[in-house]
């Protein structure tokens, strides 16, 4: 077949394309690792604070990134705890129960929650905090649970774009082998319909974490502070790895400094890649349980 | 074939096992099945034949309403079956003969045209319904899965491999599987659309053995394209035209397969004695 010249070069165009993409996450990765690595270590976390102590609060550690550590973590943690179910539940409801005028406006909402700026949620969780003060809570004040919650509503149309995509996409013939065995609609999505999608949600959620430890501008205004040390509850102040990676980024006074900042970048990126290997194992062991080895 | 399920016709003391009245179904206003009256006598395999479009499946999803799952669908007449565990109403579906949807839907089982294994492992393909359709106790799954499998000649096949996923199955294992799902509920009827239609010769033929085995425990209506499988396994045929029903041939036995293509051709009357 005479292929016409558009035509091969849209492909090695789109060949290009495709390679771009893998040429930018490893040219990324490598470098913030060729800078992070060699300063990886005890001291960067703990600085001269012994880690026990350091792991168990027994002391505080001023000059190592632990304490960011674990807020991030809690963080995360918080922030899909309050996120993950209201996020998939919207997700399933627009798919598979909301009539054609829920699915317009309920959609149309979380379309424009996706476009927000994450500034503009941390702003709104400031001012939040504002009206609580001259309102109901004099001594309210912005916390990890706040930061929490802004960050639950950045990611929440994530969650729910992900798992409508992901019901959606199931074909009609399993819903109406479903009905055909005497399931109701709710018995079919429980014990089929949700493991089958099982790994779109997961997928969501991935996105979901990633951008929740990734996220500055929502904390920066709702409680992230730089020497916090480890948090001390849902309503303390808490430091977390982002903000210590602009922070550095902004303030730093020698080269010692920034390459603790590359350090820092490292370990975000340490923990995102742990985070998603632990999702992607937990999926596959509940798949090889519940729908067989493939 | 004709002798079979008279016992059970007895015990009824009805000769019919399904009978619709005026039965006409349309989705967002197209008549799919227009003023259908059809009594499907008890015993053996009855078998809906007609062209593509003529209304076959509808028809067969009228017994189980699996039509109301898809939306826009309108249904007015009535459709009765008279069952071994009693008369059922099933449309309109009100008064003292009807039964809750769920489980008018496990005491009338269905396999469709493609098998529609569930996306779980082989044994829970079959443990699930049971257990959320029926309430099974867990103590009982087992035997009951290896029963189903066992009567649809898939236990050998399988029984070192019940952890595996069900879509790795080979076609005819699948709607095996399928018939052994909806066997595991205890129906008091089979409907099957087409159930050969994707599998090769061989294991096409193996169903059929086997729901000519089962045809002699609980009453079948099948949906079939092929003139030749429709021959072979008929004890009554139906043959339907554009939602209508265009005649019933209550004793197949002797007709040919060009009698029936004439009979979807429009011939009038290929035996002189079927015509409705």
């Amino acid at each position: 077949m005479k292929r016409s010249l558009p035509f091969l070069g849209f492909r090695f165009l789109a060949l290009l394309s495709s390679m771009l993409v893998p040429c930018v996450v490893l040219t990324l990765m490598g470098y913030l690792l060729w800078r992070g690595l060699p300063v990886m270590g005890k001291e960067l976390l703990f600085g001269r604070t012994p880690p026990l102590d350091a792991v168990f609060g027994r002391a505080p550690v001023w000059d190592g990134l632990w304490p960011a550590c674990v807020g991030t973590f809690w963080l995360v943690v918080l922030t899909m705890a309050l996120a993950l179910f209201p996020g998939v539940g919207c997700g399933v409801y627009l798919a598979e129960f909301a009539t054609p005028r829920q699915k317009r406006v309920l959609g149309s909402a979380v379309d424009m929650l996706a476009g927000m700026p994450s500034i503009v949620m941390g702003l709104f969780g400031f001012m939040l905090i504002l009206l609580m003060r001259r309102t109901v809570l004099p001594d309210a004040n912005t916390c990890l649970l706040l930061a929490a919650a802004c960050l639950a509503l950045l990611v929440l149309p994530v969650l729910a774009a992900s798992a409508r995509e992901a019901m959606e996409a199931v074909p009609a013939s399993l819903r109406l082998a479903a009905a055909a065995s005497g399931f109701s609609r709710s018995q079919a999505l429980f014990y089929l319909l949700l493991p089958a999608v099982a790994r779109g949600i997961l997928g969501g959620a991935v996105l979901a974490v990633g951008r929740a430890a990734e996220d500055t501008a929502v904390i920066l205004f709702t409680g992230v502070v730089a020497n916090a040390g480890l948090p001390s509850g849902l309503f303390g102040k808490f430091e977390a790895l982002s903000f210590d990676i602009y922070y550095i980024s902004s303030q730093y006074q020698d080269q010692a400094e920034l390459l603790r900042g590359f350090g820092a970048a490292a370990l975000l990126l340490m923990v995102s890649c742990l985070l998603l290997a632990t999702a992607r194992g937990l999926e596959r062991s509940f798949r090889r349980r519940w729908r067989g080895k493939a | 074939m004709a002798g079979k399920g008279v016992t059970l016709m007895e015990k009824q003391d009805s000769r019919f096992v399904l009978c619709a009245r005026g039965l006409s179904v349309s989705f967002f206003d197209h008549a799919v099945l227009r003023d259908v009256s059809l009594n499907v006598p008890a015993g053996g395999i009855a078998v809906l034949v007609g062209r593509s479009g003529s209304g076959k499946t509808t028809f067969l999803r009228s017994v189980n309403r699996l039509n109301e799952e898809v939306s826009g669908c309108r249904t007015e007449g009535s459709v009765e079956l008279r069952l071994p565990g009693g008369k059922v109403d099933v449309w309109p579906g009100v008064g003292p003969d009807a039964v809750p949807l769920a489980e008018l839907r496990r005491r009338v089982g269905m396999v469709f045209q493609t098998p529609q294994v569930f996306p779980v492992t082989v044994c829970r393909n079959i443990s699930v319904p049971l257990s959320v359709t029926m309430g099974c106790p867990r103590s009982e799954l087992d035997d009951r899965v290896k029963d189903a499998l066992v009567r649809v000649d898939l236990w050998r096949e399988v029984a070192d491999r019940l952890d595996m996923s069900a879509e790795r199955l080979s076609g005819g294992q699948q709607q095996r599987l399928c018939l052994a799902r909806a066997l595991a509920l205890e129906p008091d009827m089979l409907l099957l659309d087409e159930p050969t239609a994707s599998l090769d010769v061989r294991s096409a033929r193996h169903v059929e053995d086997l729901l000519l085995a089962l045809s002699e425990q609980l009453p079948v209506i099948m949906v079939s394209h092929g003139l030749a499988q429709s021959l072979r396994l008929a004890s009554f045929m139906a043959v339907m035209e554009e939602g209508r029903l265009r005649c019933e041939i209550s004793n197949p036995d002797g007709m040919e397969e060009g009698d029936l293509e004439r009979l979807l051709d429009g011939a009038e009357d290929v035996r002189g004695e079927e015509a409705n």
